[in-house]
């Protein structure tokens, strides 16, 4: 498989996948990537603590 | 990012405040600073490494050094000294000051410093309404985001670094370079964070919803997790030790080009060698079309002998004339149901006419059983015809892969008679080796890595799947409870969204991959003379090709193209940066770095080549960045040079190095350079006893 029919069929894959996601996971994964956003030049300690309040915040 | 000014502040050489303006007025957008060697230049680039980064440049000297030497000489000991640099620069609508200050108590004895610290960068911001932030909390972070630490090194360098920047062993910085320009970076943390980050902390914090299994399970999943990263450091290490091995062979290759006895000999090598990997290329090509037809057709040839067989039957059922009937039983049906035959006589049911008409029913056959037979007779004929295609296709590729094998095996004793005639030919190396041994030892060494670095992948590819399924039973060892279920859910959310990230970081290199290829080639032919092919390996190699006809000769070697090749990944660095604001998830999934345009600063702009090539490295260099800081020395800059940038120069200045009177030897001559027709010192002597140097714009 050459790379253009790569990229193609995880294009499809990732947006199948992201299209099954519920909106709760949807907004988790959002979440989760503006946190990694913010601090991907520096380790933060605290980062995966962040990351499980979201999680607490959507899944209960 | 567009450079205003710098301000040294007794920094290094330069003695007391020191301001140098940068701008971009039209195409004058070159600022260049001119000075002889040790009169400061790489002292200028690496205040700016220093000020943003507190980092100077692998070749800068005594880097903990950076207070002027007259200033310390000028205080009493025990008093404080210091040095600072100021950068001001305008990026998207917003003007940046970014200072650091350096100080230390003078010791008593002689100019050492004591109690040294380096504060943290102070950066102020302006916004276009004039509003300013004269205190930005995070500083250090706040600037890795202007410009990431990873990326700086293509815009503030030194030239001589140009030919080493796209070589083998840098491929894992230019694949970081990319991923940072183009956010995947993001991606792969986040995928990390919340594939393992999220159970670990669930059991770190000993939120325990299932039982001690849970624990004991996930300890295993940690341990597996420790044995990955032990093998990815093993084939990290593998894989340095092939790329210094793969230097060491091409600098042997260097000798033996640059030596008369094999330079014709070494050329025609890297020809052979350059075909035999295109012949391989095709090998693998023929490989996988054979292995096509086989999987699409092959069945076919397996299963000839039943579809021989159904289509005798279906002919000899059609020669008895058993298919298609005459008739069909939808049309004793019909005749039926109207209660009539075709010859006028009722058929009414219990009467010897029905009866008749049932038993030709009986005979008859449907529609659809005779549509089936038909298309099952094409379908034979079509199968009869794909296994004549596939039968000639692979005949076709075996043919292709033997005379390819052919090739080949001439193509490796042709390798092999030139390597013995370069190892008779060839001068020894300097520690006595023949270069033709040593290069097969390195060849062999560079086979056995390479077959240790596939068996490590083996067993991380083993040791994942274990962890896989240890995974799976940690979910299971979960759901005991309703807050074990929760926690379950949560995890395996985590895990779903850790593989979707993976799978976007992925998407996103293979995209990047792609449009840097292209890129790079685009720009290399704009830049360069000759036409040449670029190929980028997806793990970041590039390689520059000469096409001569089918034949691929590589030139990888040559300074020139190198240098040329650096200079077109890092106008594409730039073209990535400037248009990620336009990307479609900027800001949205978050990139960590802004982007936007960003100059280049290059210390020695031309390195180390030769002098036919300046006139196009400084042309590349000009039109592939927005601005332009150049620092260079007289012998850099030739008449030709000067003609070719003047029309783009914004500002200029010159290094006056100050040298103290009992350091000049008697009838030493003192250089100057002439700049619009006005002789200029490059160095002029002092009273002083300590050297320093000043800034003047000309």
């Amino acid at each position: 498989m050459n790379i253009s029919e790569r990229i193609e069929d995880l294009e499809k894959q990732v947006k199948e996948v992201f299209s099954e996601l519920t909106d709760g996971e949807q907004r988790i994964i959002m979440k989760v990537l503006a946190l990694h956003a913010d601090k991907v030049h520096i380790k933060h300690p605290d980062l995966i603590e962040s990351i499980v309040k979201v999680f607490d915040g959507e899944i209960k | 990012m567009i450079l205003k000014s710098i301000t040294l502040d007794n920094f290094r050489q330069f003695y007391g405040e020191h301001e140098i303006k940068f701008g971009v007025q039209g195409k004058k957008k070159l600022t260049l600073v001119r000075g002889q060697n040790g009169s400061g230049k790489t002292a200028i680039l690496n205040a700016f490494w220093w000020c943003l980064y507190k980092q100077t440049t692998e070749k800068f000297k005594v880097p903990e050094k950076l207070i002027s030497l007259k200033a310390i000489e000028e205080v009493e000991a025990g008093a404080v000294v210091s040095c600072k640099v100021k950068i001001v620069f305008d990026h998207f609508d917003h003007t940046y000051f970014i200072s650091r200050k350096m100080s230390g108590k003078k010791s008593n004895s002689g100019l050492e410093l004591e109690e040294v610290v380096v504060e943290p960068a102070v950066v102020k911001v302006t916004n276009s309404t004039g509003k300013t932030d004269s205190g930005v909390g995070n500083p250090e972070e706040r600037i890795k985001k202007l410009l990431p630490e990873a990326l700086a090194p293509y815009f503030f360098f030194d030239g001589e670094n140009l030919q080493h920047m796209t070589e083998k062993s840098k491929k894992a910085d230019l694949a970081e370079a990319i991923r940072l320009v183009l956010g995947t970076k993001v991606f792969k943390r986040a995928a990390a964070d919340l594939k393992d980050g999220v159970r670990k902390y669930y059991i770190s914090k000993k939120r325990k919803h299932g039982s001690d299994k849970a624990d004991k399970i996930s300890s295993e999943v940690d341990l597996l997790d420790e044995e990955i990263n032990k093998i990815n450091l093993k084939i990290n290490d593998k894989d340095k030790e092939v790329a210094a091995l793969e230097e060491r062979r091409i600098k042997i290759d260097e000798f033996l080009k640059r030596n008369e006895k094999t330079s014709v000999l070494q050329s025609k090598l890297v020809g052979i060698r350059t075909n035999i990997s295109h012949i391989k290329d095709e090998i693998d090509e023929n490989t996988q079309h054979k292995a096509k037809v086989i999987s699409d057709g092959g069945y076919l040839i397996l299963i000839q002998e039943f579809l021989d067989e159904a289509r005798e039957k279906v002919n000899e059922a059609r020669k008895k004339g058993e298919i298609p009937k005459g008739y069909k039983k939808n049309f004793i049906d019909d005749l039926i149901a109207r209660g009539r035959c075709i010859c006028n006589t009722k058929i009414q049911v219990g009467e010897l006419p029905y009866t008749e008409v049932m038993k030709w029913k009986e005979k008859g056959s449907y529609d659809d059983v005779d549509e089936i037979i038909s298309r099952l007779s094409a379908e034979l004929e079509k199968s009869s015809f794909d296994i004549e295609k596939s039968r000639k296709d692979l005949k076709l590729y075996v043919a292709k892969e033997i005379e390819l094998q052919g090739k080949l095996k001439k193509a490796q004793e042709t390798e092999s008679s030139v390597l013995d005639e370069l190892g008779d030919k060839a001068d020894t190396l300097e520690g006595g080796e023949n270069p033709k041994d040593l290069l097969m030892k390195l060849e062999e060494q560079i086979k056995d890595e390479n077959r240790t670095i596939g068996k490590y992948e083996a067993e991380k590819s083993e040791k994942e799947n274990l962890k896989d399924e240890k995974e799976n039973e940690f979910k299971k060892a979960l759901q005991q409870d309703k807050l074990g279920q929760v926690a379950a859910r949560k995890f395996e959310v985590a895990k779903k969204l850790g593989g979707l990230c993976d799978d976007i970081s992925i998407l996103k290199d293979l995209k990047a991959w792609k449009e840097l290829e292209s890129g790079v080639q685009e720009t290399f032919q704009n830049i360069a003379v000759k036409n040449f092919k670029i190929s980028l390996s997806e793990d970041y190699e590039f390689t520059v090709k000469n096409v001569f006809g089918e034949e691929y000769v590589s030139v990888g070697e040559s300074t020139g193209e190198t240098q040329m090749l650096s200079l077109s990944f890092i106008g594409n660095l730039l073209k990535l940066a400037e248009e990620l604001p336009q990307r479609e998830d900027y800001g949205k999934l978050g990139a960590g770095f802004s982007g936007g345009i960003f100059p280049l600063v290059i210390d020695s702009p031309f390195g180390q080549i030769d002098d036919n090539y300046r006139p196009q490295i400084i042309r590349a260099e000009v039109s592939l960045a927005p601005q332009i800081i150049l620092f260079a020395s007289g012998s850099q800059w030739a008449e030709e040079i000067d003609e070719e940038i003047r029309p783009y120069v914004y500002s200029e200045y010159l290094l006056t190095y100050n040298k103290p009177k009992n350091s000049i030897e008697k009838g030493e001559d003192l250089l100057k350079i002439k700049v619009n027709g006005i002789d200029y010192n490059y160095v002029v002597p002092t009273d002083e006893t300590v050297e320093f140097t000043t800034i003047k714009e000309i």
